[in-house]
C-alpha cells in the first residue's frame, strides 16, 4: 500500500504512520475527484437534453398541449411557461457544471498537496536510512 | 530514423483502439437513423385509417388484441420529462429534426474515423526501416525564433561589480608608493587626522555642489566658451584673479573672443589671503600670524603645520583652496574642475579653471555617485 519504492525495514514506524495517513487521504480526495467527475457527466447529459427540448418548443405550434411529467401524472402546462422552465433549468444545470468543474480544480489541488507531503515523508526516510 | 519498434507497437495498437471506438459510436448512431426512418414511414400511413386493429402488449409477455385510435394524435417526448401533443405532420417534422442531429453526429464520428486512419498509415511509414532513401531533416531552433513561452529561460547574468583598477586587486604588480612610507603615513595620527578634514570637506563640496545646482539658473557665467558638445554647454570661470600669464595663453584667450566672452571679475575673499607675492605683504599685525599659521594654504597643509609652509602650492592648479566659498558661488562640479584643471594649464593661476556643466535637463542630480576619492581609496586599500 506504501508503494514499490521504500524499502520498509528501513522506515521507523512513525515515519510509516505519517505515510499511511497521507495514503488514506489521498484516496479519499480520488475518490471524490471520481465522484465529481461522474456529477459533471450527468449534468452535461442533462444540459444537451435540455437544449434540444428547449428548440423542439420552440418549432411547437403555439396551440399543441405540453405536458410535464410529474410521477406518475403528466401535467399539462402553458407552452410559454414551459419554455421559460426550461431556459431556467438550463441555466441552472450550467452554474452546477461550473461549480463542480472548480471543485474538482480544489480538490486536484488538494491531492497535489498530499502527494507532495507524501514524496518528502519518503525523502526523509531514505535520508534517515542513508 | 529508427524509432523505438515499441513505441510504434504501440503508438499503432492505441490508434486501433480509437478506430474500434469510433466505428462503435457510428453504428450505434446508425442503428438509431433507421429506427427514425422507420417511424417517419409509420407516421406517414398512420392518419390513413381511423383505427388500426393490433396487437396490444399486455405486461411482458402477453399481448391482447386492440384497436390504435385517435390516428392523427401523438404523444411526443421532448426530452427531460416534457411531453407535447402533435399532430402526425409535427410528429414528421420533429423527427426531420433529430434526423439532422443524428446525421451531423455520424459526420463528426467519420471525420475521426478518418483522421486515426491517417494516423495509423504515417506511423506504418515510421516502421518503415528499410528505407535509406527517406533522410530526416532535423533542425536545432535558436532561442530567439522560439515563441517566448518556450525558450529556455537564461538565467539573468550579474552584473560585474565595477571593475576597481587592476592595481587594486593584482597583488604582483609593484605598488606605487613605498611601503615604508605607507606604513610611515598611516600610522601617523596627525595625517590620518589630516585625511579625515579632507573628506569632511569633500562632503561638504557636495552639498555645495548641490545647492549651486539649484542656483544655477540664477548666477551670471563668468565666462562663456562654447565647446563642441552639443548637449552641454559649459561655462567656465576664474575664480579669481589670473597673476601671471604667459603672452601665448593670453592671446589664447584673446583669440577666443570670438566665441567667447571672458570677463572675469576678482572675488573678494577677505577671510583668506590671496596668493603668493601678496602673501608677505598681508601680515601687518601680530593677529595676520595667528591666521596664517592657523589656516591651510594647500591641502597636503594641516591646520597644524606639518608640512614645508612655502607658496609653492599655490601655482598648482589641481589643488583647490579650502574656503574657496567666493561671492561668486560657482563651486559647482569642483570634482569635475580638478579633474578638468588636470589638463595642465602651463599658466601660473592662483586658482583653476571651473568649469560649469549646464545640462539641458537643469534637474539636480544629488544622487549621482561619486567617484570615491583617492585618499578614501588609498585607506580602504
Amino acid at each position: 500500500k506504501l508503494g514499490p519504492y521504500i524499502n520498509m525495514g528501513a522506515v521507523d514506524a512513525q515515519v510509516r504512520l505519517e505515510l499511511q495517513k497521507e495514503f488514506d487521504e489521498i484516496q479519499k480526495v480520488q475518490k471524490e475527484i471520481q465522484k465529481s467527475a461522474e456529477l459533471q457527466k450527468k449534468l452535461d447529459s442533462q444540459l444537451n437534453q435540455n437544449t434540444v427540448v428547449k428548440d423542439e418548443l420552440e418549432f411547437l405550434e403555439p396551440e399543441s398541449n405540453v405536458y410535464k411529467l410529474t410521477g406518475p401524472v403528466l401535467v399539462k402546462q402553458d407552452l410559454g411557461e414551459a419554455k421559460g422552465t426550461v431556459s431556467k433549468r438550463i441555466e441552472y444545470i450550467s452554474a452546477e457544471i461550473k461549480r463542480q468543474e472548480t471543485l474538482v480544480a480544489d480538490l486536484e489541488k488538494q491531492l497535489n498537496k498530499h502527494k507532495e507531503s507524501v514524496s518528502k515523508i519518503q525523502a526523509k526516510a531514505t535520508a534517515v536510512a542513508h | 530514423m529508427n524509432y523505438n519498434a515499441e513505441h510504434v507497437k504501440r503508438l499503432e495498437l492505441a490508434h486501433k483502439q480509437a478506430i474500434l471506438e469510433a466505428t462503435k459510436q457510428l453504428k450505434h448512431w446508425e442503428g438509431i437513423k433507421t429506427d427514425y426512418n422507420n417511424l417517419a414511414a409509420k407516421l406517414k400511413t398512420l392518419p390513413d385509417k381511423m383505427s388500426h386493429d393490433i396487437m396490444v402488449p399486455y405486461g411482458p409477455l402477453a399481448f391482447s388484441p386492440g384497436k390504435l385510435i385517435h390516428t392523427n394524435e401523438l404523444l411526443v417526448h421532448l426530452g427531460d420529462s416534457w411531453f407535447a401533443e402533435v399532430t402526425c405532420k409535427q410528429g414528421l417534422k420533429i423527427i426531420d429534426h433529430r434526423l439532422a442531429a443524428v446525421d451531423k453526429n455520424i459526420e463528426d464520428i467519420g471525420f475521426t474515423v478518418k483522421n486515426f486512419k491517417k494516423k495509423s498509415e504515417f506511423s506504418q511509414h515510421l516502421n518503415n526501416d528499410g528505407d535509406k532513401s527517406a533522410v530526416e531533416i532535423k533542425e536545432e531552433v535558436s532561442n530567439q525564433y522560439l515563441h517566448p513561452s518556450r525558450r529556455k529561460r537564461i538565467s539573468r547574468v550579474k552584473e560585474k561589480p565595477p571593475v576597481r583598477s587592476q592595481e587594486d586587486r593584482n597583488p604582483t604588480k609593484p605598488p606605487i608608493v613605498d611601503e615604508a612610507i605607507k606604513e610611515k603615513c598611516f600610522n601617523d595620527g596627525a595625517f590620518m587626522s589630516r585625511l579625515d578634514e579632507l573628506e569632511k570637506f569633500e562632503e561638504e563640496e557636495d552639498r555645495l555642489l548641490l545647492e549651486s545646482n539649484l542656483l544655477e539658473d540664477n548666477e551670471n557665467p563668468d565666462v562663456r566658451i562654447q565647446t563642441s558638445t552639443s548637449d552641454s554647454k559649459k561655462r567656465v570661470s576664474w575664480s579669481s584673479k589670473v597673476i601671471q600669464g604667459h603672452d601665448a595663453d593670453s592671446d589664447d584667450s584673446d583669440d577666443v573672443t570670438n566665441t567667447t566672452t571672458i570677463k572675469f571679475t576678482h572675488t573678494n575673499v577677505t577671510s583668506h589671503p590671496s596668493n603668493s607675492k601678496q602673501q608677505t605683504s598681508g601680515i601687518t599685525s601680530p593677529a595676520d600670524i595667528g591666521r596664517k599659521t592657523s589656516e591651510p594654504k594647500s591641502i597636503l597643509k594641516p591646520a597644524t603645520s606639518f608640512g614645508p609652509k612655502s607658496g609653492s602650492n599655490d601655482l598648482n592648479p589641481l589643488l583647490p583652496g579650502p574656503s574657496r566659498k567666493s561671492n561668486i558661488t560657482t563651486v559647482s562640479n569642483k570634482i569635475g574642475d580638478r579633474r578638468t584643471a588636470e589638463r595642465k594649464f602651463d599658466v601660473a593661476i592662483s586658482d583653476y579653471v571651473q568649469e560649469h556643466k549646464e545640462t539641458i535637463k537643469q534637474s539636480v542630480v544629488p544622487t549621482k555617485k561619486r567617484p570615491v576619492s583617492k585618499f578614501k581609496s588609498s585607506r580602504i586599500k
